[in-house]
């Protein structure tokens, strides 16, 4: 089996103390392989957000092991972990995803300008990665001026730029009518068949119908973890590869 | 750090500043002001600063050398007279030389002209009266005076009857060429050939004659600045000017001015610069530095609301792999885009400002501008201050930036920074060693440097403790009314703009406070050490020697203008030799004292500059005015040919020993004429219960024992009651029609002239607080647009959202007085070490003028500042909330 993009090792993550102490995550393992889209649903203040935290090192866990492309999370400097978001994930989230004052192209190319790539090289890859998404055409309009779609497909593009294999999707089609929603599903699936790992935390089991497989997390736990499950709406859109 | 990083967060600063106009605006008006008043200052500053080159054409015209006669061994700097150090001789002076005796000294080949300057002046017979004037002999036409005088019209005066004038005494007196004017001093008619204007200084009111018919006020006084213009057949070298010292003279050259020697070669006490120049300059900048810290404490705020504002991009940024130093960066672009704009436009405004303005301001002013003067480099100095200014204001909320946590700002949680426990501590212990320095600096060492560096530390102690001072400050809110808890709050939670807008205001305090503090200490210094020079109310009029024939008329001026006033003529010997006259001689009468009575007298300051002449001869009808009530005691002792003293150290035995020496102001090319003093011992009494407008009262016989020929010396207005303004004004025409030199100085007591610069400063510093308050209120309303949706959605009416703003002006504005007040002792203590420590020991009397400096404290103007600013502020901020509720969209 090849090695998991990211791997989640009996992961905990406690608020507070004693009679304060809150379990937003408790005991928590998970592996998200290369080409595999991952879906985690649960109710409000079940850990689904804390799991995103922490899956891309912007929370470190209480107990337990964060693994992302064979990198335990624990081990590294608050720089490496900057270092691994800027080359290996990619986040998406319900909305505000951009900055408003940069371009598209320029929001795209933001992971790979703090890299220290030369502007010409990231806004050449920056532009390449909105064809994907197609909005090259809108890559030198402002986020103010495109719809939440278009916006939300900016943010796959950055989430991708510079050939990152790990992209952690919090609920980013919440904002979206449900014909946008679903061609941002579609297109989150299709990077997936081309090699990136996917997690998506949503509330809306048609949406999960996307994924490979379903984690159901409740309190802080995980309580099922099922295939996905065949619902009408994803079949008759036809965008899953079975 | 890398390049295409930077690059980002320029870019988001730039278009950031774009987006939130408004803000930008008022952060680019707040750190651009101060830069735009320097830059305009200091092209008007260089352009005013005339070079060296054009500095000696403007003092030497076209000449090599200009050569003076101090007599003596002359110890010189090497730019003379012109220079810093200027000029110093020993032993007596000899008379004048000649031309050719001066020319003896120099090069063969070299050719001189004379230029005899008399700067007590002449006076000019005028229909209305007297006209003063300056008086100098010169042929500006000679090629060697080329550049001192431009001709306007007219030419150059040929012989003795012809004279030429500056345009501005042109104007003053109504007379142009071909008009004839009548010189006091050398008592001729004389016509007016030209009209010309002085190349340094516009409105100078001077007579051009050829140099014969000017005599010098004598080569050791003051008021003589003749000598020789010279042309020599090379460059005049600092060995030849030291020679030409060896002789004598002190000389300015062209060469030597331009192209100084090496400190070598210069003799020790004007070798340096002065010591004193490194730290007028550290304590320039110094002050400087406090204005902008001002500054930056002003703009600091706006930086910290923007980087609030910004909480969800710099998360955004930390998600695709910002570090933290990229966030502090994204914040502190936002200041080098605002600073360098707020640079680029106050330097290009000053520079229009002061290419309007000093045109204008130069035909205003007497000093004639040089070249309009632009230093590239200065200017890009002062660009930089600005981007300093900006980068310190934003460094504060960058550092909050670096630490955003990114799960609560993606959550669109407030997040709140809190302070290190070693923050306040560390802040503490600065605030402490500053205040330290500044009183230990004041008692220990010399100079303002340590004092000034010491009150910027304290400040930037008390700065660093301020996040923690609001902490605290908001867990003390708990049994406050509600707008009162959530304003203390919220400052506590929003330490990044709070705390610069708090120590913005404590700084304006600390600076108000230690004004008031100080100038209240040296008022009460001042008034205890005020010594009227007349009986309170009396008027006194000096006259010199032409203005005492005249004593009459103005006596009887003075009647007319006020009468009720008792109006006498005192006599003395006479004092005063400006009018130009050479048969004038002076005398001084009075007695020596000896010992600690010298010294008491003399740190008692009853022997310097009193108005009056020391010595008066008076035979008992001027007593009663000179003591302000009748003195029968001294009114019976001059009659009986006796002296009469205010001060019993002057008397041994019964007697005083009275001295008198006569000088005769002589012609010119002659030195002073000092006669053999005349010496008598007569018996003498003591008054005490008068005034010591004189030190001594002699009777008229006693005149020609002295050798001393008495003439009227001043005229003593004795009166009850002060003059009224248009008895002043009536007399003041009088006396002007007369004399326009004439001058009635009137004794009205001790005033506080400070007063209104006093009310001046503090109303800025109080502004500077308020301004800062509201601004940072303003920006915290926009700030918490969300928490006033959820108060109106509660039922908060537009009566609480204006009390809210009120008391988070009251709040930032209260803590940051209640700081300054108590820092602001600091300052005026240390002044007041200082001043003691210049001032030495006390004198163990208690008429001593130099009494100490004690530190005052005028506790109502400070309470009104501790009550009144936040009072103002919360008013203010009031004044300027909207009442209407924030729409809902602040919710989304």
């Amino acid at each position: 089996m090849t090695m998991p993009v990211l791997e989640l090792r009996d992961v905990s993550r406690t608020h507070g103390h004693d009679d304060a102490l809150v379990r937003a995550l408790d005991h928590v393992s998970l592996a998200v392989a290369a080409g595999e889209f991952v879906a985690v649903m649960g109710p409000s203040g079940s850990g689904k957000s804390t799991l995103l935290n922490l899956a891309g090192g912007l929370d470190a866990p209480s107990s337990g092991d964060v693994v992302v492309e064979g990198n335990r999370l624990g081990g590294l400097t608050r720089s490496s972990l900057a270092q691994l978001r800027r080359r290996s994930i990619g986040y998406v989230f319900q909305n505000l995803n951009l900055i408003p004052s940069l371009t598209a192209a320029e929001n795209v190319m933001l992971p790979r300008e703090l890299d220290g790539v030369p502007i010409r090289r990231a806004r050449r890859e920056a532009l390449a990665a909105l064809a994907e998404v197609s909005m090259a055409d809108l890559a030198d309009r402002f986020p103010d001026d495109m719809s939440g779609g278009q916006q939300q497909r900016v943010a796959i593009a950055r989430a991708v730029v510079g050939d990152r294999r790990l992209i952690l999707a919090d609920e980013p089609t919440g904002a979206l009518d449900s014909n946008t929603g679903e061609g941002v599903l579609r297109l989150l699936r299709t990077r997936c068949d081309s090699g990136a790992a996917a997690v998506l935390v949503t509330h809306d089991a048609r949406h999960a119908g996307w994924a490979d497989r379903v984690v159901f997390l409740r309190d802080g736990a995980t309580i099922d973890e099922t295939p996905p499950l065949d619902v009408p709406e994803a079949l008759l859109a036809g965008g899953r590869t079975p | 750090m890398n390049a295409p990083a930077l690059r980002a967060a320029l870019r988001i600063a730039r278009r950031d500043a774009w987006r939130a106009k408004g803000r930008s605006l008022l952060v680019v008006a707040l750190i651009g002001l101060p830069v735009f008043v320097l830059a305009g200052a200091d092209i008007a500053y260089r352009t005013w600063q005339v070079g060296p080159a054009e500095k000696i054409e403007r003092a030497i015209g076209a000449a090599d050398i200009e050569v003076q006669w101090f007599g003596g061994a002359v110890v010189q700097d090497p730019k003379g007279w012109l220079g810093n150090g200027g000029i110093g001789w020993q032993g007596a002076s000899g008379p004048r030389p000649t031309t050719a005796q001066m020319l003896a000294q120099l090069p063969a080949g070299s050719r001189a002209i004379e230029r005899r300057t008399n700067e007590n002046g002449t006076q000019i017979r005028t229909q209305a009266g007297l006209k003063r004037a300056k008086f100098v002999g010169m042929d500006y036409a000679d090629p060697i005076a080329r550049g001192l005088v431009h001709q306007v019209s007219g030419r150059a005066p040929a012989n003795e009857h012809e004279v030429a004038l500056t345009a501005a005494l042109s104007a003053s007196l109504g007379r142009h060429t071909g008009d004839q004017i009548h010189l006091v001093g050398p008592d001729r008619d004389v016509t007016v050939v030209g009209v010309v204007t002085d190349a340094s200084h516009r409105n100078a009111q001077t007579v051009f004659a050829l140099a014969q018919l000017v005599a010098p006020a004598g080569p050791l006084s003051p008021a003589d600045s003749s000598g020789w213009l010279v042309d020599s057949p090379g460059p005049f070298t600092w060995q030849q000017v030291l020679h030409l010292n060896s002789v004598g003279f002190g000389a300015v050259s062209r060469t030597v001015y331009l192209h100084p020697p090496p400190k070598s070669q210069v003799p020790r006490s004007f070798g340096g610069s002065s010591p004193s120049s490194t730290a007028v300059l550290a304590s320039g900048g110094l002050i400087a530095g406090m204005a902008l810290l001002e500054v930056v404490l002003l703009a600091g705020p706006a930086f910290a609301v923007s980087a609030r504002r910004q909480r969800r991009d710099l998360a955004l940024i930390a998600t695709v792999g910002g570090r933290p130093a990229d966030l502090r960066n994204v914040v502190l672009a936002n200041g080098v885009v605002l600073g360098l704009t707020a640079g680029v436009l106050s330097v290009v405004g000053g520079l229009i400002a002061a290419s309007i303005g000093i045109p204008t301001l130069g035909r205003l002013v007497d000093a004639v501008p040089g070249q309009f003067d632009v230093r590239p480099l200065e200017m890009l100095g002062l660009a930089m201050v600005s981007l300093l200014t900006a980068l310190a204001a934003a460094a504060f909320p960058a550092r909050g930036a670096a630490r955003t946590d990114v799960i609560a700002a993606l959550a669109g949680r407030a997040g709140v920074m809190g302070t290190r426990k070693r923050v306040p501590v560390l802040g503490s212990i600065v605030a402490a060693a500053g205040a330290l320095l500044a009183i230990g600096g004041a008692t220990a060492s010399s100079g303002t440097v340590p004092i000034l560096t010491g009150i910027v530390i304290l400040e930037v102690g008390l700065i660093i403790c301020t996040p923690a001072l609001l902490g605290l400050a908001a867990r003390l809110g708990r049994h406050l009314p509600l707008a009162a808890r959530i304003a203390l709050r919220d400052a506590g939670r929003n330490r990044s703009s709070a705390a610069p807008a708090v120590a913005a205001v404590m700084a304006a305090v600390i600076g108000a406070v230690a004004i008031v503090i100080g100038v209240a200490s040296s008022s009460a210094q001042q008034r205890s050490n005020y010594r009227p020079v007349l009986q309170n109310h009396d008027g006194y009029l000096t006259l010199d020697g032409t203005q005492s024939k005249r004593a009459p008329d103005i006596a009887a001026a003075l009647r007319t203008a006020m009468p009720s006033a008792q109006v006498l003529v005192l006599r003395a010997p006479n004092q005063d030799c400006s009018a130009n006259d050479p048969t004038c001689t002076t005398s001084q009468v009075g007695f020596e004292l000896s010992g600690e009575a010298a010294r008491r007298a003399f740190q008692q300051g009853r022997y310097q500059g009193g108005m009056a002449p020391q010595t008066v001869f008076d035979d008992g009808a001027a007593v009663a005015a000179l003591f302000g009530t009748p003195v029968p005691s001294a009114v019976a002792a001059l009659r009986a040919g006796k002296a009469v003293v205010l001060d019993s150290t002057a008397i041994h035995d019964g007697t005083v020993t009275v001295t008198a020496t006569t000088v005769a102001a002589t012609a010119a090319d002659s030195g002073p004429q000092p006669s053999h003093p005349h010496t008598i011992t007569i018996p003498a009494v003591v008054v005490g219960q008068g005034f010591a407008m004189t030190q001594l009262i002699l009777p008229s016989s006693m005149a020609p024992r002295l050798g001393v020929t008495l003439q009227p010396a001043g005229v003593l207005v004795h009166s009850s009651r002060a003059p009224t303004d248009r008895e002043m004004q009536v007399a003041d025409g009088a006396l002007n029609r007369i004399d326009d030199t004439l001058s009635l100085y009137v004794e009205s007591g001790y005033h506080n002239a400070n007063s209104w610069l006093l009310l001046a400063l503090i109303a800025a510093a109080a502004v500077i607080a308020i301004a800062a308050a509201v601004i940072a209120t303003a920006l915290a309303n926009l700030d918490s647009r969300t928490a006033m949706v959820t108060l109106a959605a509660v039922g908060a009416g537009p009566h609480t959202m204006r009390l809210l703003s009120m008391a988070r002006a009251g709040v930032i504005a209260g803590i940051g007085t209640a700081i300054g007040v108590v820092a602001g002792f600091v300052p005026p203590a240390a002044w007041v070490q200082a001043t003691r420590r210049i001032a030495g020991p006390p004198i163990p009397d208690e008429q001593t003028l130099g009494a100490q400096v004690t530190l005052v404290v005028p506790w109502l103007p400070i309470a009104a500042a501790l009550v009144g600013i936040p009072v103002a502020a919360a008013l203010v901020a009031g004044l300027f909330t909207r009442s209407r509720l924030p729409a809902d969209r602040a919710a989304e």
